[in-house]
C-alpha cells in the first residue's frame, strides 16, 4: 500500500499557515465556549482536518476563515455532545463571533504589541494576581488561598486588571492610528 | 443588564447561568461593535497567557544549556532535567529526525496545537512546542530539493520525499502487536500513525489508529486483553483496555482477571467484556454486530447524540445487531462471521459448541446431523514430550497413521472434535459424518487413542467442560472412521462412523495446533 506524504510545497505552506492562524482558532474557540478544556481538544481536530484536508484546500480562500469555518463546526458538536452541563452561546450567536473573529484577525498582532507594553506598566497586587492567574494557569481560589485573600477580591483584582490593561491597548492603538 | 464587562469575563469563566447567556448574547447582537469589544476581550486573555509564558520560557531556556534553542530540543536529558523541575510537564521523548509523513506531520501540528497555549502547561512545555515548529518551519524552508537532499523527487515512486521532522511523543503506550498472519498496514489521512510494516512486538500509544488492509494481526492491551482483527478494518487504541472499532471485524478475549472490563467502542454502543470471548463486526453501512461465544458481555447503546444508553447483558451464544435507527435486536449467532479470527474455519457436517458448561459424558450432545468442534485451552506449555498421530495425506483406517513426538516446552492449542450419534430403532444402521476444519496454522498432531485422550483432558481440556468417565470409550475405531490431513498440515478432514443402536463409545479427536 502506497504511504501518502506532505509534499515539500505542502509541508511549508501548512506550517506556515497554521503557525499564523492557530491562535486566532484558539480565541474563537474560547469567545464561544469560554475556557474549558476542551479548547485544546477543538483545536487539535482541527489541526486534524486542515491537515487531512489540506490537499482540499482552495488558496484562494483565506486560510484563517477556512479554520474558523471547521472550528465552528467541531465546536457545534462539542456543545451537542459534550458541555450539556454548561451554558453557552446559541448556534447563531457562534456562527456571527466566527465572522466578529477573522474581521479582528488584522488587529491582533497590533493589540498584541500595545499589550506588551502595558503590561510594563502594570504594578503592584494587580500584576502578580494577572501573572498567576495567565502565567501560571492558577485557579482563582488557589491564588485567594496564596495571597490570604478572598475569591470574590482576587476576582475584583483580575477584573480590575484586565479592565486597566483593555483601556492602555485601546488609547495606543488610538494613537499609532492618529499617528499614522 | 448588568456590567457588561464582568458578564464577559464571567461567560469566559462558564460563571453564567443559562438566563444570563441568553442576556449577554441579546446584548452582544444588538450592535456589532459589543461583539467586537467582546471577542476582544477573548484576544486580550490569549494575549496576555501568551506573553507572560513568553517571559517563562526566557526565564527557563537561560537555565539550560546556554542559549540553543535547538540544543534543548534536540538533548532529551536537557529536557528531561528541565521537565523535572515542575512535575506538571509531561515526559517529552525527542526521536531522531525522520521520514515526515502527512500523519506525523499532524502529529506534531496537533501536538503544538494541544500544549502551546494550554493556560496549565508550564512555559518549557509551551517553547518545546513552539521551537519544535520552528525547527520544522526551518528545516523545511532550507531545505530545497537539490542533489543528495532528502526532500527530492525520488523517481516511480509517485510521491515526493518528504522533509525531515523531529518526533514528539508523549503518549503512554497501552498495547502490543503480539501475533500477526499475512498483515498488511495502511496508512491513510484518517490519522493512522504509524507507517510502513509493525513488526510483533511493535507497542502503540493511546491514540494510534491502525488500519489493517489484509490479513489478522492481534494486539494485546497492557492489561492483558487479546484484540484479534480481520482485515480490512481500522481502529484506534484509546487507553490500556479500551479499543475504538471504527470499521472492521475484531475477537475480543478477557482469559486473565486483569483484562476483564476490556471495552470495545464503536460509534453505536460500547461494548464491554466481563471475562470471554466474543466477536464485533462494524460495518460501513452504519451497523453494529455483536457476538458472544463465551461468557458475557455487557453492552451500551448510544443515542444520536452519543450518549451512552443504560448496558444490557448479552450471554454466551446471544447475537445482536445495533443500529442507528433500529437500535439493539436480537439475531442468530453466526460463528462463520468470526470463525477465520479464531483460528479455523469449519465446513461440512461439523459445527462448533459456544456452550461455556459442555458435558461431553454419553447422551448429553447426540446428534445425527453434526460433530461439534469444542475449542479447549489455548497455548499450553508441554511439561514432557506427547506422542501424537500425523495422519497421512491419504486417507488410511484409524491407528496406521505416523506418529510423531512433541517436544517438551511444545506451545498448543488444543480442540476436540466429539460425535455422539443418537440412537435409531434400525441397530443396522451407520451414519457417517463428514466435516473439516481450516486451521490458520498447521496441525502438529493428533489425539485419536481413547487412553490417551483421557489422560490429556487434564491438561488440554477446556475449562468448564465435563468429560466422559475413563470407563467410556472414546477415541476413533478401526473399522471405519477416516481422518486425514491435507498437505499443507492445515486442513483436518473428518468422515466419522457410527453404528446408531451400538454402544461402541463416542469418537473423538483432539487436535492440537502450534499456538502463536
Amino acid at each position: 500500500m502506497s504511504q501518502r506524504y506532505l509534499n515539500t510545497d505542502q509541508a511549508r505552506q501548512l506550517a506556515q499557515h497554521w503557525a499564523r492562524t492557530e491562535p486566532i482558532v484558539r480565541i474563537y474557540i474560547a469567545s464561544a465556549i469560554g475556557q474549558s478544556h476542551l479548547i485544546d481538544d477543538i483545536v487539535q481536530e482541527v489541526a486534524t482536518i486542515v491537515t487531512e484536508k489540506f490537499e482540499d484546500y482552495d488558496p484562494e480562500f483565506e486560510f484563517s476563515r477556512w479554520a474558523i469555518g471547521i472550528a465552528k463546526n467541531r465546536i457545534a458538536k462539542s456543545i451537542r455532545t459534550k458541555m450539556r452541563d454548561r451554558h453557552v452561546f446559541s448556534s447563531e450567536m457562534i456562527s456571527e463571533l466566527a465572522g466578529v473573529v477573522s474581521e479582528l484577525q488584522p488587529e491582533s498582532d497590533s493589540r498584541k504589541a500595545a499589550l506588551k507594553d502595558c503590561l510594563d506598566g502594570l504594578k503592584g497586587r494587580s500584576r502578580r494576581i494577572i501573572e498567576m492567574r495567565y502565567q501560571w494557569g492558577k485557579q482563582v481560589q488557589k491564588i485567594a488561598e496564596e495571597l490570604g485573600m478572598s475569591r470574590v477580591a482576587v476576582s475584583a483584582v483580575l477584573l480590575r486588571g484586565r479592565k486597566a490593561l483593555g483601556d492602555c491597548i485601546e488609547a495606543r492603538v488610538k494613537r499609532e492610528d492618529q499617528s499614522s | 443588564m448588568n456590567n457588561p464587562f464582568e458578564m464577559t469575563a464571567a461567560y469566559f469563566e462558564g460563571k453564567l447561568n443559562a438566563t444570563q447567556v441568553a442576556e449577554l448574547e441579546a446584548y452582544l447582537r444588538e450592535d456589532s461593535e459589543r461583539a467586537k469589544a467582546f471577542v476582544r476581550q477573548a484576544i486580550l486573555d490569549s494575549h496576555l497567557a501568551e506573553l507572560l509564558r513568553e517571559r517563562n520560557v526566557q526565564d527557563v531556556t537561560a537555565d539550560l544549556s546556554g542559549d540553543s534553542h535547538f540544543g534543548v530540543l534536540l538533548d532529551p536529558p536537557a529536557v528531561s532535567k528541565a521537565a523535572a523541575r515542575n512535575d506538571e510537564l509531561p515526559p517529552i521523548h525527542i526521536a531522531s529526525s525522520d521520514a515526515l509523513t502527512k500523519q506525523q506531520y499532524l502529529s506534531a501540528l496537533s501536538h503544538v496545537a494541544k500544549h502551546t497555549f494550554t493556560p496549565k502547561r508550564i512555559a518549557l512545555f509551551a517553547t518545546a512546542a513552539a521551537l519544535m515548529l520552528g525547527v520544522v518551519l526551518a528545516i523545511v524552508l532550507m531545505t530545497g530539493p537539490d542533489a543528495g537532499d532528502p526532500i527530492a523527487e525520488q523517481p516511480g515512486t509517485g510521491f515526493e520525499q518528504p522533509a525531515p521532522l523531529p518526533e514528539i511523543e508523549t503518549r503512554p503506550t497501552v498495547a502490543t502487536l503480539t501475533a500477526e498472519r499475512d498483515a498488511v498496514w495502511a496508512q491513510k489521512p484518517g490519522g493512522d500513525h504509524r507507517p510502513g510494516a509493525l513488526r510483533l512486538g511493535d507497542q502503540f500509544k493511546a491514540g494510534d489508529r491502525l488500519t489493517l488492509t489484509a490479513g489478522f494481526a492481534e494486539i494485546t492491551t497492557n492489561r492483558g486483553a487479546v484484540a484479534i482483527l480481520q482485515a480490512p478494518a481500522t481502529i484506534e487504541l484509546l487507553d490500556n483496555n479500551a479499543i475504538r472499532l471504527h470499521v472492521g471485524k475484531l475477537v475480543g478475549l478477557c482469559e486473565i482477571d486483569s483484562s476483564k472490563g476490556f471495552v470495545v467502542k464503536t460509534d453505536l454502543a460500547d461494548i464491554t467484556d466481563i471475562g470471554t470471548e466474543f466477536g464485533v463486526d462494524v460495518s460501513g453501512a452504519g451497523l453494529t454486530r455483536l457476538h458472544v461465544f463465551r461468557g458475557e458481555v455487557s453492552v451500551a447503546v448510544k443515542d444520536q447524540q452519543g450518549q451512552v444508553g443504560e448496558a444490557v447483558s448479552l450471554l454466551i451464544g446471544q447475537a445482536v445487531n445495533i443500529s442507528a435507527d433500529a437500535g439493539l435486536f436480537a439475531v442468530a449467532l453466526d460463528a462463520d462471521r468470526f470463525a477465520a479470527q479464531r483460528g479455523y474455519k469449519l465446513a461440512g457436517q461439523i459445527k462448533e459448541s459456544f456452550e461455556q458448561s459442555l458435558s461431553l459424558t454419553p447422551g448429553d450432545t447426540e446428534s445425527r446431523d453434526f460433530m461439534l468442534l469444542v475449542p479447549e485451552r489455548k497455548s499450553v506449555r508441554l511439561e514432557q514430550s506427547l506422542q501424537v498421530y500425523m495422519p497421512t495425506d491419504t486417507p488410511s483406517p484409524n491407528h496406521q497413521h505416523a506418529q510423531k513426538t512433541l517436544d517438551t516446552d511444545t506451545r498448543v492449542d488444543s480442540y476436540l472434535i466429539h460425535f455422539d450419534s443418537a440412537e435409531s430403532s434400525d441397530g443396522s444402521e451407520i451414519l457417517t459424518l463428514r466435516g473439516e476444519v481450516r486451521f490458520d496454522r498447521p496441525i502438529l498432531g493428533l489425539i485419536l487413542d481413547s487412553n490417551q485422550l483421557h489422560d490429556t483432558s487434564a491438561l488440554l481440556g477446556g475449562a468448564g467442560v465435563q468429560y466422559a468417565s475413563p470407563a467410556a470409550q472414546v477415541g476413533t475405531e478401526n473399522w471405519g472412521d477416516q481422518v486425514t490431513i491435507s498437505p499443507d498440515g492445515k486442513t483436518l478432514r473428518l468422515a466419522l462412523s457410527a453404528k446408531l443402536a451400538s454402544e461402541l463409545g463416542i469418537d473423538q479427536v483432539r487436535v492440537l495446533v502450534h499456538a502463536e
